[in-house]
């Protein structure tokens, strides 16, 4: 395995990546597959043989009491289920971020937006000083090429799902953001959940929260 | 496994979803009960397993059009307008159908918009025949596809929530494949 070392020491002095990954795949290169166009963007497409089975799209058996047509965000399992009927549900696996923690309960999808510009909360620009204002959309943005944005009575809860630049933290507890997906994917939720959409984000009870 | 494939995804059956509703609650009472091992454990399995064929969907199959293209388009209220999410996605069906000509599909319009019954079935129908239009400027040819208007119909709606989130649901429309025309 060769070790990028330049991304691995930004990597570690920024704290983002995660453990796994510098462990056991630091060639972050591998993890990207060719190019996709986007509404005039290109972004890198994930090479999928990378990402585990359990966190590849597929339809799966769900046992739920949510009105199909609901998202539901599993943090612990790392998984995103919009349901259907039937007891089904689209699964995608999901990478979750120390603010994806902080929030759990009913929402709904209160605005949604593609190549979203990200402005990095004040918490989070505490903690990372190094980070722009204000960052405009693109492929380098680390909101990746879709966002939803979770609201609750009108508010906006600042609690995301979003894309990513980094497909290997699918699966795992990172250190920043809130609920990421593969870019392939949350492109793909975009086009299945309108606005007004029912959000149930369950808590997050794993008994490892090695990344906050 | 055939009737799964034909119709992988009826709407909602009230029965079903009672029955469903009564096994949740036996495993609720069960956990409180002495045999807290075995009554879950049943429910932890069947959640999670893959319907049909997991990661590995056969290209044109049902599932395939299910998870790789997408059904559902959806509209704003009063409205039968096609906005560009929903123009991306019928042109992933477009290329889709194209891809595999032996299907036909129906197009199920629902509405439940404010206004009468009739004028709801009168907006679903308008909602259908826009997604047709858009199809077959998309290059899928008229005989491969019908129409028809759900409107509010009761059983075919998302009920059971009252507030926004439902009502967003229930503004869509719906492209069911069929193997051959009218079936």
């Amino acid at each position: 395995m060769t070790i990028d070392r330049r991304s691995l020491l930004a990597g570690l002095a920024a704290g983002l990546l995660p453990v796994r990954a510098i462990a056991q795949e630091a060639d972050t290169e591998a993890y990207f597959n060719g190019t996709a166009d986007d509404n005039g963007y290109v972004y890198r497409r994930t090479n999928m043989s990378l990402i585990e089975p359990r966190y590849r799209r597929q339809l799966v058996k769900y046992i739920h009491t949510e009105p199909p047509g609901s998202v539901v965000v599993d943090t612990r399992n790392h998984a995103l289920y919009l349901t259907f009927e039937n007891n089904t549900a689209l699964r995608y696996g999901v990478g979750v971020g120390r603010e994806g923690f902080q929030w759990f309960g009913r929402a709904e999808i209160g605005r949604k937006a593609a190549w979203p510009g990200w402005t990095p909360p004040p918490e989070m620009l505490k903690r990372r000083p190094d980070l722009p204002r204000f960052m405009a959309g693109g492929p380098d943005n680390p909101l990746g090429p879709r966002a939803h944005y979770l609201y609750r009575d009108g508010r906006d809860l600042v609690y995301r799902i979003h894309g990513t630049t980094e497909p290997w933290s699918i699966g795992t507890d990172v250190s920043s953001g809130c609920i990421r997906m593969l870019n392939e994917d949350v492109i793909d939720l975009y086009q299945r959940v309108p606005v007004g959409t029912r959000v149930l984000v369950l808590p997050h009870l794993s008994p490892d929260r090695r990344a906050v | 496994m055939t009737a799964l494939l034909r119709d992988p995804f009826p709407a909602i059956r009230p029965l079903a979803r009672l029955a469903g509703a009564l096994a949740l609650v036996a495993a609720l009472a069960a956990c409180m009960g002495t045999e807290v091992a075995e009554a879950p454990s049943a429910a932890v399995e069947a959640t999670g397993a893959p319907v049909g064929a997991g990661i590995a969907v056969p290209p044109g199959s049902y599932e395939d059009f299910i998870v790789n293209v997408g059904r559902r388009i959806y509209f704003a209220e009063g409205s039968a307008e096609l906005d560009d999410v929903a123009k991306t996605t019928l042109r992933n069906q477009a290329e889709w159908l194209q891809r595999y000509a032996d299907y036909h599909v129906k197009i199920q319009g629902f509405a439940d918009d404010p206004g009468s019954a009739e004028q709801n079935r009168a907006l679903g129908l308008r909602r259908a025949e826009a997604a047709r239009t858009y199809l077959a400027a998309m290059g899928v040819p008229t005989s491969r596809m019908r129409t028809k208007t759900y409107g509010s119909a009761k059983e075919r709606l998302t009920n059971d929530c009252d507030d926004r989130s439902c009502r967003a649901q229930n503004r869509r429309v719906h492209t069911v494949l069929e193997r051959e025309a009218g079936v």
